[in-house]
């Protein structure tokens, strides 16, 4: 049973008064039941208690709750109560104390009233009780209570004799700090805001509540006669039980004077097994051991999604209904268990089509470049000591046999090697260049007033025009040596050709002169080709220094950041375990590689031969990793110091996601929000961040803390068990209990830590025990 | 710039002793083999960047003409080397 907005009248007087009271309260008696029931139904009440002076009349009590109950079933209650007349201080004046009674044990609410006079019975309007007696007679009673001291005036406001708190004793704050009172009364309007102003001062936040103080039934809801103004009530969200009422006063920030929700479409019930289950449309918490479809439950109320529920859904014929026929999917923000967490490790929290929140991080293609060319050096560096060591090899192997050489060839010798230039690298500058200037030219025709604007268009369009003539040299000197090379190798082919014609014409001698001769190139050959590479400068790669790889962006007070993982790391030590097999995974391992065989050794899972594939493949997994980026979101102006774990920033998260996100929804279904956010963030932050929308969307939440039942005081408990794959299910507010069950033990024994939630939340049973 | 000079002389045996006049690294092709190492010439050429060599010999002194071309014949080949150490080093230079 699901609880709603009452209005209550916790002091109403009766006959039972007279003593005190003499001839107002005559006509309220036994007999005129119905008009007072008439009139709490005229004025919409749904919880009040006859609450006498120093008298409990159970025989009234019983004839008006028996009419109650054949009237309005378990819609209206009407609960126990005195107003006891206190001393708290010698000297003082004394001060009305309301006790509301639990209503669950009717043997001890027959003796309530002889137990009271037992420590003594008040026979006129100037005797009142000790405050030791008044403690003794609740001793006496034995009976859960809530009590309520009238407050009439200022809490500093000693003066004066109103029955109030502060009349009675020196020190009213005291006496609310300690607990011993759960609620000032108040009378007036005016009265509240004075009352809760005087709190303000000393830091105390405490329930007031107004009552009627009706001692006249015929003019409820007036005190004896009207006064033509109309009447206002204190209205709390719970069931109209003494637990409602507990569970009001213990969190009554949560419960007095709520707004009726505002939203206007939300999931209705759930249907399982063809019986109907009401959801509040405020908050509602699914509970239950793992396994016994909590999630089920959400996934099908969201989106329905997940095929393999869907056996567990047929079988319990699992319906979720909703308000309105035109109610559509898209109005609900559903939060799957982990999804947070895990779009914070994948980067993409956040990743939503409809809003950009992200800036993109601009500088990974240069990282990837950097990481692409160091690897590039490394390997020219390490080939190039190959080529030494084979280049010494060579020499080391190469002889020659002089053979004095006929100068006079009948036919001449040609030799026809001719070395052509190097144009790869002046190609790839060419190319750059060009593609940079392509780009400042596009940048600069697309956003032409934007720099104009800044007075830098000018400026823009000279370093274009000078960066056109430095491509244009680059260029030409590109194609200078491109056409030199060209000429060359026409030369040699030239040459070629007329070399083998050549060789058909020697004589034999000739062709043995010419191969001499070649043999002699040869030889020549290696001595300069090793002294050209051993004096080749060849200086080992510096590693790419940290870069800073992140991106921010400032939205509604929130700075959505965005960083990879090179993100300031050095990744020297990672790049190399990442390419080589740890015998050559640092700098000085492979400085010293010679041969072809050792490097090939040294790449990890590759050779020489795949070099190709190896940068592909395994270096580019490396800068892929490197790059891959993770999100997070951070209020700029929190004083709270927000650490960078996913549970903080899960928390930042559904505040951003409740309180500013342009995104529209509903109904906020997430599955286990407390995954990772330490128990006193959730206590701080998470609680207020779900509370600030229980009136305007309804929430619907899996979980197994009971911080996020018990705290956030939810509207409504569904608590699941699955036995041989059927569903069964309790459901109800906190307060709600049965023959069968109560919500709080459910509670108490399906969440760990629910006893204590619970015993801390309703440590007014505590003055009982003691 | 450090210049080189690279002395071949020819003795009476017909061994032909290369020497480098200023590391006086030195080598010698025996006449009976004929045999010339690449690592030998690279050693007595001793290169250091910025060096430019030039050759000097006293095949004048070879009378029997066979030896003469046979002398001639060593002498072109380092010649063809060291002119082309030579323009590594010029390139070298230019590029500074």
């Amino acid at each position: 049973m699901l609880n709603s907005i009452i209005k209550v009248d916790l002091h109403i007087h009766s006959k039972a008064s007279s003593y005190k009271d003499g001839i107002i309260v005559e006509k309220s008696n036994i007999d005129n039941i119905d008009v007072l029931v008439d009139k709490i139904d005229e004025n919409n009440i749904s919880l009040f208690s006859i609450t006498d002076h120093n008298r409990f009349d159970y025989e009234l009590y019983s004839k008006i709750n028996e009419k109650v109950k054949t009237k309005y079933s378990t819609t209206k209650n009407n609960l126990p109560g005195v107003e006891f007349d206190v001393l708290l201080e010698d000297g003082k004046p004394k001060c009305h104390i309301i006790a509301i009674f639990n209503d669950n044990d009717q043997d001890k609410l027959r003796e309530l009233q002889n137990k009271m006079f037992s420590i003594r019975k008040l026979e006129n309007n100037e005797e009142v009780y000790t405050l030791q007696e008044f403690e003794q007679i609740l001793k006496a009673i034995n009976i859960e209570v809530i009590l309520i001291v009238h407050q009439k005036q200022a809490l500093d406001n000693v003066t004066g004799q109103t029955d109030s708190l502060s009349n009675a004793t020196d020190n009213p704050y005291e006496f609310i700090k300690v607990g011993f009172i759960d609620a000032l009364e108040y009378n007036y309007p005016r009265v509240e805001g004075i009352v809760k102003n005087s709190l303000r001062k000393v830091d105390l936040d405490t329930l007031i509540i107004t009552g009627s103080d009706c001692h006249n039934w015929d003019n409820y809801p007036y005190h004896s006669t009207p006064n033509g103004k109309e009447r206002d009530f204190t209205s709390f969200k719970c069931l109209p039980t003494f637990r409602g009422l507990l569970m009001s006063i213990t969190s009554f920030n949560t419960r007095v004077n709520r707004l009726e929700n505002q939203n206007e479409h939300y999931i209705s019930s759930i249907s399982i097994n063809g019986v109907d289950y009401p959801l509040a449309n405020g908050l509602n918490a699914i509970i239950g051991d793992n396994g016994s479809g909590k999630s089920m439950l959400l996934n099908l109320i969201a989106n329905g999604d997940k095929m393999y529920y869907k056996p567990l859904i047929e079988e319990n014929n699992i319906i979720s209904r909703t308000n309105s026929d035109d109610f559509q999917k898209e109005y609900i923000n559903y939060i799957e268990q982990g999804e947070i967490v895990k779009s914070v490790r994948e980067g993409n929290l956040f990743d939503d089509n409809e809003m950009k929140y992200y800036e993109d991080i601009e500088n990974k293609d240069i990282f990837a470049q950097k990481i692409r060319k160091y690897f590039n050096d490394i390997y020219d560096y390490v080939i190039h000591n190959i080529n030494v060591k084979e280049s010494k090899e060579e020499l080391k192997r190469k002889k020659l046999n002089i053979t004095p050489i006929n100068k006079n060839f009948f036919h001449p010798v040609v030799k026809s090697d001719i070395n052509v230039e190097e144009i790869e690298n002046d190609k790839k500058r060419k190319t750059s260049l060009n593609s940079i200037y392509e780009n400042l030219k596009l940048e600069l025709d697309n956003n032409e007033e934007y720099y104009k604007a800044l007075n830098i268009y000018d400026k823009l369009q000279n370093n274009l025009k000078e960066l056109k003539e430095i491509l244009d040299i680059v260029n030409k000197n590109y194609e200078e040596k491109k056409n030199r090379n060209t000429v060359r190798n026409l030369i040699k082919k030239h040459l070629d050709n007329y070399k083998i014609e050549l060789d058909s014409q020697r004589t034999s001698e000739e062709t043995e002169r010419t191969r001499i001769i070649e043999k002699y190139d040869d030889f020549r050959s290696t001595i300069i080709n090793y002294i050209k590479i051993e004096n080749e400068i060849n200086n080992y790669p510096v590693f790419p220094t940290k870069m800073n790889g992140s991106s921010i962006k400032l939205y509604k007070n929130y700075e959505f950041k965005k960083h990879t993982a090179y993100h300031n790391i050095d990744l020297k030590d990672s790049f190399y375990k990442h390419c080589f097999n740890s015998d050559y995974a640092n700098e000085e391992k492979i400085r010293l590689i010679e041969t072809r065989d050792e490097f090939s050794k040294a790449l990890k899972n590759s050779s020489i031969k795949e070099i190709e594939l190896f940068k592909t493949g395994k270096l580019e997994k490396f800068i892929s990793e490197c790059s891959k980026e993770t999100t997070s979101i951070s209020e700029i102006s929190s004083k709270e110091n927000i650490g960078n774990t996913p549970g903080e920033i899960s928390l930042v998260y559904y505040k951003f996601l409740i309180q500013e996100a342009d995104k529209e929804f509903y109904v906020l279904v997430i599955d286990q929000p407390e995954d990772d956010i330490n128990p006193s963030r959730i206590k701080n932050y998470l609680l207020k961040y779900l509370s600030s929308i229980k009136d305007k969307k309804q929430v619907i939440l899996v979980t197994h803390n009971p911080l996020l039942v018990v705290n956030l005081d939810v509207d409504n408990v569904i608590h699941l068990t699955k036995v041989n794959n059927k569903i069964e299910v309790k459901n109800g507010s906190l307060e709600y209990e049965n023959d069968k069950y109560t919500i709080l033990d459910l509670i108490k024994n399906n969440l760990d830590g629910g006893y204590k939630a619970i015993e801390r939340r309703l440590k007014v049973y505590e003055r009982d025990d003691n | 710039m450090n210049e080189m000079t690279i002395n071949l002389n020819i003795d009476s045996e017909k061994n032909i002793v290369i020497k480098n006049s200023i590391t006086e690294n030195s080598y010698i092709i025996e006449y009976n083999t004929k045999e010339i190492t690449a690592q030998g010439i690279y050693d007595v050429l001793s290169y250091k960047p910025n060096a430019i060599y030039k050759i000097e010999n006293n095949i004048e002194k070879v009378t029997d003409e066979n030896t003469k071309v046979y002398f001639q014949d060593v002498i072109d080949l380092v010649k063809t080397i060291i002119d082309d150490i030579n323009v590594i080093t010029n390139n070298e230079l230019n590029d500074e």
